[in-house]
């Protein structure tokens, strides 16, 4: 039973033209991802905080061969022909549709929004309801020294006779994996 | 050329296409249906964060100096615009920087900071897609929000065919696509990026992005040094300042709930690596005063600092919505573009101030509460002292003494109106644009009617009816009072001058605050000997509620301000039911109802439509905006007032008559005036529908 914070997180989510997944295990994610990569010829970035289950998401990918690297504070190699990253945020908010990531470094900045696609990967127990509720947690991270990054949504411009269009400079596709249940 | 020729190229150019109307109309559309997830509540909260940023702003930059250093940034504070740009362009030469990319571009444009860059040979790339088409065709932005909202498709794209050399098709997706191609390959190789800020936190030193396209995000992440340039006011104290600001800010700016991509960003991030290795990046924040801590001790337009730079006033201003903003504005443009122009420019560049014809709905969307007409007509009133008021604007200030004038003689100078010869004449003397329809005036003024009818000298309703329905329409105040008779009160008609809104929205302050001034002291009294005041026009309801209070900062003025109502909220307060009573039904009648733009009940209800429902009438709505006459505004001749004036009602009025309604009715009788002269439909004041029950 999808509870009403989840359901309105996906229902914003959908209406800003984001793609949802609900994932009830390791195995559903990694089916989803699974699709997802299908499509991509180049290597795969994988950034943002680490948890279990980006752990375990590493490994898989890596048993079945993909091209992945992961993104670190310090990573130094250039990432300018990845086409997908895949990202681990820290918190959501579920009135606007948002996820929100924590990094220190431009590498990390430029992989979650360099590629074409982007696909987000959170717990439910991650999302809170709205920018209200967040004072606490921005002044924790800033005070630790991390800017945050908040995505809601593919990247839009409406400039051209007020015409909507996507992904004028970050994704232009993107994807948010939410994990029922434990923490991702 | 003069500013009345620029505003007939841009009518000429934007006919029957209106493309800043049409975007902005879009985005309010998305605004409306979000909006009330707002509470006023937060709106004041928001206010008082504003508020307490401007008048703490020293001790606020100090913290943020210090927050800076610690976390390895600098600081500068430019007095202007040439200052910070010496700044830019020394940081520019100390690193050999040939590539800069920029995003959240306004301030740098109002200190002209490409220019000085390109100047010395650096290459800037605005990365905004609006912004970018702006730059390539050589022109400033005509919206803050929506740089190129004046153009179309084809012009977007002849601009980048011209730019690529190979023909780009006419697609927002095409042009898009190659956009983003190119970018990608400027911003891995950018030696600086240069942003603005929405705002930067004094406690932390954080600076704060709100974008939708994620250029800025790109721009930094590949960036090695980092230049910040905003203006001081931008710093807020701390970080829940600016979660209570962003609930109101996207929702406001663009009808969304949040931005694609917010940032909260500190300077002390490591550069994203070049040959392999990683330094930190350079950061330094510039912030310009240019005018700002002036502006800070204005009393009259201090509160223009608060501006987040949301654009609805943008949104919403008629004469904007026509021209654009490069006839409505400088750099800064639309209403709130007046102020800041006089702040960073100079007063001499705020000439098409004499655009705004202060109907006020940008007091009304803004959602800080900034007065924005009545610190425009300060802005008219000091350009007006210094430079000299325009001559038109000079010969309506007499417009009470006119129409006086004429009243002695009604029918001889009916004929006279009505002719073509004398027509020909007031347009050349006077500047009444001889297209123009004048109302007739009636054979009995509103005093002569009421001292036949022998009502009695004293009551306890004062009815104000400032000076058209008194000469011209005088039988709408019959009406009234015998409406309120019947529900019983007694009328006085009091012998006040006309509400003065012409010398307001002409920046004739000392004149208009001498009108108020007589206007209050006279209520006043009346009201001390329990008066309420109610009055039949919408606009010298605002005079007595919203301009006399500002102009003559009284406690006098408060009191007449809190004991007026319009004639229709007051029936509300009596309450439907009752009215109802007295009043013939009016079911059957179809109408589509126009809401003046100084119709503002204190509740925020539609009172009019409200009365008509009440009646049992089927009211046809759509809230679009101003009529476009705005009093003496709209006869001003040609690209003074009467052509913007007909572009704007064109359109209502095209809107207006698909809606349904047998009559167009509003409770304005300028309105009137405008629709009469435009539609097809007939047009009637709501008194004119409405019959007493028990009397006719």
């Amino acid at each position: 039973m999808e509870s009403g914070l989840l359901k309105l997180f996906i229902n914003r989510l959908e209406d800003l033209g984001a793609k949802t997944y609900i994932c009830h295990s390791i195995e559903d994610l990694l089916q989803h991802v699974n699709d997802l990569i299908k499509e991509v010829k180049t290597q795969i970035l994988i950034t943002g905080s680490e948890t279990e289950y980006m752990k375990q998401l590493i490994e898989r990918l890596r048993e079945n061969n993909q091209d992945i690297r992961v993104i670190r504070v310090d990573s130094t190699t250039p990432i300018y022909d990845a086409e997908l990253s895949i990202g681990f945020p820290e918190l959501a908010l579920a009135n606007t549709g948002t996820v929100i990531y924590r990094a220190s470094s431009g590498i990390e900045e430029a992989s979650i929004y360099f590629p074409e696609i982007h696909a987000s990967i959170i717990s439910k127990n991650k999302i809170l309801y709205d920018v209200e509720d967040l004072e606490d947690y921005v002044d924790d991270f800033l005070r630790r020294g991390e800017s945050l990054y908040f995505i809601t949504g593919p990247s839009s411009t409406a400039d051209i006779e007020g015409e909507i269009v996507k992904g004028v400079h970050g994704p232009r596709r993107f994807y948010v994996f939410i994990i029922n249940g434990e923490s991702a | 050329m003069r500013l009345e020729e620029q505003v007939l190229e841009k009518l000429s150019l934007y006919k029957d296409t209106w493309p800043m109307l049409k975007n902005n109309l879009r985005i309010r559309e998305r605004r409306e249906k979000i909006i009330s997830e707002v509470s006023a509540e937060l709106l004041r909260e928001v206010r008082k964060i504003k508020e307490e940023s401007i008048e703490n702003l020293e001790q606020n930059i100090e913290r943020l100096r210090k927050a800076l250093q610690e976390r390895g940034a600098e600081l500068r504070i430019a007095r202007d615009g040439a200052e910070a740009s010496r700044i830019v362009l020394e940081v520019c030469k100390q690193y050999g920087v040939k590539l800069v990319v920029k995003s959240k571009s306004l301030t740098t444009e109002e200190i002209e900071l490409n220019k000085v860059l390109e100047s010395e040979n650096i290459e800037v790339i605005e990365t905004d897609l609006g912004e970018r088409i702006v730059q390539l065709a050589g022109q400033k932005p005509s919206h803050i929000l929506g740089p190129a909202f004046h153009m179309t498709k084809n012009e977007v794209a002849e601009i980048f065919t011209k730019y690529y050399g190979r023909p780009i098709p006419p697609d927002p997706q095409q042009i898009v696509l190659e956009v983003r191609k190119e970018f990608r390959e400027k911003y891995q190789r950018a030696g600086m990026a240069i942003t603005g800020a929405n705002f930067i936190i004094a406690e932390n030193g954080a600076m704060v992005l709100v974008t939708n396209e994620g250029n800025d995000r790109l721009a930094l992440a590949f960036a090695p040094i980092h230049i910040v340039v905003a203006g001081v006011e931008k710093i807020v104290s701390s970080t829940r300042d600016v979660l209570k600001i962003l609930k109101i800010l996207p929702r406001n700016a663009t009808g969304q709930r949040l931005s694609s991509y917010v940032s909260f960003h500190l300077p002390n991030m490591t550069a994203y690596p070049r040959e392999a290795k990683l330094s930190p990046r350079r950061t330094i924040y510039i912030l310009i005063d240019n005018g700002r801590m002036e502006a800070r001790q204005d009393r009259e337009i201090k509160e223009i600092l608060y501006c987040i730079r949301c654009a609805s006033c943008l949104q919403v201003c008629p004469p904007y919505n026509m021209v654009g903003g490069h006839v409505f504005g400088y750099i800064y443009s639309g209403p709130m573009g007046i102020p800041w122009t006089m702040i960073a420019h100079g007063l001499e560049k705020t000439s098409f101030s004499q655009l705004c014809n202060t109907c006020g709905l940008c007091r009304e969307a803004c959602p800080l509460d900034i007065n924005l007409p009545y610190i425009n007509s300060i802005v008219k009133e000091r350009y007006g002292k210094r430079f000299g008021y325009p001559s038109l604007n000079k010969l309506l200030k007499r417009y009470e003494r006119l129409i006086t004038l004429a009243s002695r003689a009604p029918n001889l100078s009916n004929k006279l109106l009505n002719s073509n010869f004398a027509r020909k004449v007031m347009e050349k003397f006077i500047g009444i644009d001889s297209r123009r329809p004048l109302p007739r005036l009636s054979e009995k003024n509103l005093g002569e009617i009421f001292t036949e009818l022998g009502l009695p000298e004293k009551g306890n309703i004062v009815l104000y009816t400032d000076l058209l329905i008194y000469y011209m329409y005088p039988d709408w105040a019959v009406k009234a009072a015998k409406i309120l008779s019947s529900l019983g009160y007694r009328i006085i008609i009091p012998s006040l001058k006309s509400c003065g809104m012409p010398l307001i929205q002409y920046g004739f302050m000392d004149d208009a605050r001498r009108i108020a001034g007589y206007n209050v002291e006279y209520l006043y009294s009346l009201i001390e000997q329990g008066y309420i005041v109610v009055s039949l026009e919408p606009t010298a309801q605002e005079c007595l509620t919203n301009y006399y209070p500002k102009l003559l900062a009284s406690e006098k003025s408060r009191i007449v301000a809190e004991n007026s109502y319009g004639f229709f909220e007051f029936l509300k307060k009596i309450g439907w039911k009752e009215v109802t009573k007295v009043l013939k039904s009016l079911g059957g009648v179809h109408v589509t109802y126009h809401l003046p733009c100084h119709s503002r009940a204190r509740d925020g209800s539609i009172v009019v439509k409200e009365f008509l429902e009440a009646l049992g009438a089927k009211v046809y709505f759509k809230k679009i905006g101003c009529c476009g006459l705005a009093g003496t505004w709209g006869m001003k001749k040609n690209g003074h007032g009467y052509d913007v004036s007909i572009e704007i009602g064109r359109y209502l009025v095209k809107e207006y008559e698909k809606l349904g309604g047998e009559f167009i009715v509003t409770e304005c009788s300028i309105c009137l005036l405008q629709f009469q002269h435009l539609s097809n439909l007939p047009c009637r004041h709501p008194l004119q529908l409405v019959q007493l029950a028990s009397i006719e």
